[in-house]
C-alpha cells in the first residue's frame, strides 16, 4: 500500500494507506490480519456529545467502557476542549458518574504539549489558567512559537498586543502560530459556568432528531435560544492577519495532528487500525478519515437528521461519496463497541466455529463474519 | 526621477509617521509644511486616526507648532462613517475608542443593524467583541446584510515606543467569524483618496500621497490612480523597500526631502 507518513520525535511514524485501491485491499481484509484479529483495535472515542451530554451520561456509556476493559481494548477517550485541563475533565466525569482513569483520557491540551515536545517548540501560551496546569515542565524560555487555546478572560487588546511583538520578533522562518483549535463559535453543546463549577448543557437537546432538514448546527443551537459566543479561530485569524502569519497550525480537533497524537499515546502507529466514534460528522468523522482512520457516527448530542447522507472527498485519487458509505452508523457508543469488538470474527468459514455466520452491513458492503473467539 | 515629470498640482500628506512621531514634530517636517503653504501648493492631510476626533488632531498638531492646520484640511474615517449612518438611518454598535464618540453625535446605538469597528486599543475585549458578534449573526439570521464598517484595516502603527497593533486584526477576526465582508472607511479604499481629491477639485494625476504606510499609504493611493511617495520615517521598515506587491513612484527619506524634491521641479 502507498503510504504518507508523519514523524513525531519519539520516532513513530504515521502509516496510512492512500488511494481508493489501498482502501479496498483494506476493505477486503477488514476483518483479518495475520494472526486472525479485527485490524481496528484502537478507539478513541469522543466525550462531548457522544459519551455525555453536559451533565447527563448517555445510554450504554457505562456498558461500553465496561465491555471495552472486559475485552481488553486499548482506547482513549477524547475530549477537544482548548480550555479545560486533563484533571478538570476527570472531575467532571468522575461527577456525572464516568470515572475513567487518567490514562484513558486524551485531550486537545495534551496533543499541544505532545506536539510541543515532539517538535521541541517552546511556547509563549495564551490559554485558561485551568489549562495552564498541563503544560507544567515545557521550557517556555524565550517562545519561538505562540500558542492559542480559547481563554476569553484572556482575549483582550494587550494579550494580542504582545504576541504581536513576540511573532515579528521571534527568528526563524518557522510558523510561528499554533491555534488549539480554530472554532468559529465557542463549543456551543455546552457552557462552563464558571459560579456553580459545573456544566450546563445549553438547549441542544430540544432541537436533536427532528423532522426538520439537515441544518448547520451552529445556527440549530443559536435558534433554540442560546446566545452564541465567539471561539477562539477568529482571534488567530486577527493576529495572523497583523502579523502577516499564513501558517497557522492547528494541533487540536479537528487536526490530523489530535488525532495521530492520540494514537501514539496508546503506542499505535497505523492509524488504519484505529476508529474515532463520534457525534460530529465534520469534526469526528470525517477529520477522522482525513487522518486515515475509521469513522463512526453516534447519532446523539451534534447529530441531525441526514448527517450519514453528508457527501465529503477523500482518497487519493479523490473520490466523493456519501459519510455512511465509509463509516458505521449507530445508535449509541455501545452499539459501535459492540459491533466493532465482536469476538475475533474472520470472513474465512474454515477458521470460524460452526454455526450461521453473522451478517453485518458495515462500510456499505455485506460481511459474513464467523467468529473464532475473544 | 520620473515621478516628477508631471508637474505636482496638489499633495495628500499622512500625520503619523510623516509630521509626526507620537508626541514629538520628526525633523525638518515644521518647514516643509510651511514650504508649501507659503508656495500655494494645495494640501489635505489624510489620516487614519481613529483614537481622537478631527479637533482634537488640530490642536495636536498645533500644540506642536504647525501653524494654519483646521479640521477641514483633515480627512478622516470617523466623520465619513458617522456621515454614512446618518445618511442611511443605520443604528450602530461602535466597537471605537471612547474620545472619538464625539464624532458619531447623532447615530442611533439601539438595537443595533451595523458594527462600526475603530482604533478601540485597550477596549478591544472578548465582551465587546463577542457583542459585535452577535449582531452581525443577528443580521445573518434576519437575511439582512452584515453590515461592518472598518475604520482602516492597519495592522499596526508607530508609536514613539515601537510598533503598536491596529485595529485591523480585529475586523480580520470578525470577518472570518461570520463570513461578513467589511467596507473600508479610510485608507486604503480608494473612495476615501477620491473625496479628499474632490475636496481639492484636482484629478488623480495631478496629486502626490506622501506617507509611511507602503500598503495603506502609497498602494492606496496608487489605486486610487495617484502618485504614491514613501518616507523612511514612522512605520517604515527596511524590509519595505522590497515590498512584494507595492512598488512606491520614490522612497525618500522624510517629507522634507519629498517638498524640497517637488518644489525643485516646480520651478
Amino acid at each position: 500500500m502507498q503510504s504518507s507518513s508523519y514523524s513525531n520525535k519519539k520516532g513513530l511514524v504515521v502509516r496510512r494507506p492512500d488511494g481508493i485501491r489501498g482502501v479496498n485491499e483494506y476493505l477486503n481484509n477488514i476483518t483479518v490480519n495475520e494472526w486472525g484479529r479485527s485490524s481496528i483495535d484502537r478507539f478513541l472515542i469522543n466525550l462531548s456529545g457522544t459519551t455525555h451530554d453536559g451533565n447527563k451520561l448517555l445510554e450504554g456509556s457505562a456498558r461500553a467502557y465496561a465491555k471495552l476493559k472486559m475485552r481488553n481494548k486499548k482506547f482513549r477517550y477524547l475530549n477537544g476542549s482548548s480550555s479545560e485541563s486533563s484533571s478538570t475533565t476527570l472531575k467532571h466525569l468522575a461527577s456525572i458518574g464516568f470515572g475513567i482513569l487518567k490514562q484513558e483520557l486524551y485531550t486537545a491540551v495534551t496533543s499541544t504539549r505532545d506536539y510541543l515536545q515532539a517538535k521541541n517548540l517552546r511556547p509563549h501560551l495564551v490559554v485558561t489558567d485551568d489549562a495552564l496546569q498541563d503544560f507544567a515542565g515545557i521550557n517556555t524560555m524565550h517562545p519561538n512559537v505562540v500558542v492559542i487555546g480559547y481563554a476569553p478572560e484572556k482575549f483582550n487588546y494587550e494579550t494580542f498586543a504582545v504576541c504581536f511583538q513576540k511573532i515579528i520578533t521571534m527568528p526563524g522562518k518557522h510558523a510561528k502560530l499554533i491555534a488549539i483549535d480554530m472554532g468559529r463559535l465557542r463549543d456551543t453543546t455546552q457552557r462552563w459556568c464558571f459560579e456553580n463549577d459545573q456544566y450546563e448543557s445549553v438547549a441542544a437537546k430540544n432541537v436533536l432528531k427532528t423532522d426538520q432538514q439537515c441544518q448547520k448546527y451552529e445556527q440549530d443551537v443559536y435558534r433554540a435560544g442560546a446566545d452564541p459566543d465567539v471561539g477562539t479561530g477568529p482571534f488567530v485569524k486577527g493576529l495572523a492577519h497583523a502579523c502577516l502569519e499564513d501558517d497557522i497550525t492547528v494541533v487540536g480537533k479537528p487536526s490530523n495532528e489530535y488525532y495521530w497524537n492520540a494514537m501514539f499515546s496508546l503506542g499505535e502507529e497505523y492509524p488504519i487500525n484505529c476508529v474515532v466514534i463520534g457525534d460530529d460528522v465534520d469534526n469526528d468523522v470525517i477529520a477522522a478519515i482525513n487522518a486515515g482512520m475509521h469513522g463512526c457516527l453516534v447519532k446523539t448530542g451534534k447529530y441531525r437528521l441526514g448527517d450519514e447522507n453528508k457527501l465529503f472527498t477523500t482518497g487519493f485519487p479523490p473520490v466523493t461519496l456519501p459519510v455512511k458509505d465509509r463509516c458505521l452508523v449507530v445508535d449509541s457508543v455501545e452499539e459501535a463497541i459492540d459491533k466493532l469488538t465482536q469476538a475475533y470474527y474472520t470472513v474465512d468459514s474454515s477458521k470460524g466455529e460452526k454455526g450461521l455466520p453473522l451478517k453485518v452491513e458495515v462500510w456499505g458492503r455485506e460481511f459474513e463474519f464467523y467468529r473464532v473467539g475473544n | 526621477m520620473s515621478w516628477l515629470k508631471r508637474p505636482v498640482k496638489g499633495l495628500l500628506l499622512d500625520i503619523s509617521g510623516v509630521l509626526r512621531d507620537g508626541d514629538h514634530v520628526i525633523p525638518g517636517s515644521l518647514e516643509a509644511v510651511q514650504r508649501l503653504q507659503a508656495s500655494g501648493i494645495p494640501f489635505r492631510l489624510v489620516t487614519n486616526e481613529t483614537q481622537v476626533t478631527v479637533e482634537k488632531t488640530v490642536e495636536k498638531l498645533t500644540k506642536l507648532g504647525f501653524t494654519g492646520i483646521c479640521p477641514s484640511s483633515i480627512f478622516a474615517p470617523a466623520p465619513a462613517v458617522a456621515a454614512h449612518l446618518r445618511e442611511n438611518s443605520l443604528r450602530g454598535y461602535l466597537l471605537v475608542h471612547p474620545n472619538v464618540l464625539p464624532q458619531f453625535e447623532g447615530v442611533e446605538t439601539t438595537e443595533p443593524n451595523c458594527v462600526v469597528v475603530g482604533d478601540a486599543a485597550e477596549h478591544f475585549n472578548y465582551e465587546r467583541l463577542n457583542q459585535a458578534f452577535r449582531v452581525l449573526l443577528s443580521l445573518r439570521d434576519k437575511e439582512e446584510p452584515m453590515r461592518l464598517f472598518s475604520l482602516g484595516k492597519g495592522r499596526y502603527y508607530k508609536e514613539e515606543d515601537g510598533l503598536c497593533l491596529d485595529l485591523g486584526p480585529f475586523t480580520a477576526a470578525l470577518e472570518y467569524a461570520t463570513g461578513a465582508q467589511a467596507q473600508i472607511f479610510g485608507k486604503p479604499n480608494a473612495t476615501f483618496f477620491q473625496a479628499a481629491l474632490k475636496d481639492l477639485s484636482l484629478s488623480p494625476e495631478e496629486v502626490v500621497m506622501i506617507g509611511d504606510d507602503i500598503v495603506g499609504d502609497v498602494g492606496g493611493a496608487q489605486g486610487a490612480g495617484l502618485r504614491g511617495v514613501l518616507v523612511r520615517t514612522g512605520k517604515f521598515r527596511a524590509s519595505d523597500e522590497n515590498h512584494d506587491t507595492v512598488k512606491p513612484d520614490a522612497i525618500v527619506d522624510n517629507l522634507s526631502q519629498a517638498v524640497e524634491l517637488i518644489m525643485n521641479q516646480n520651478l
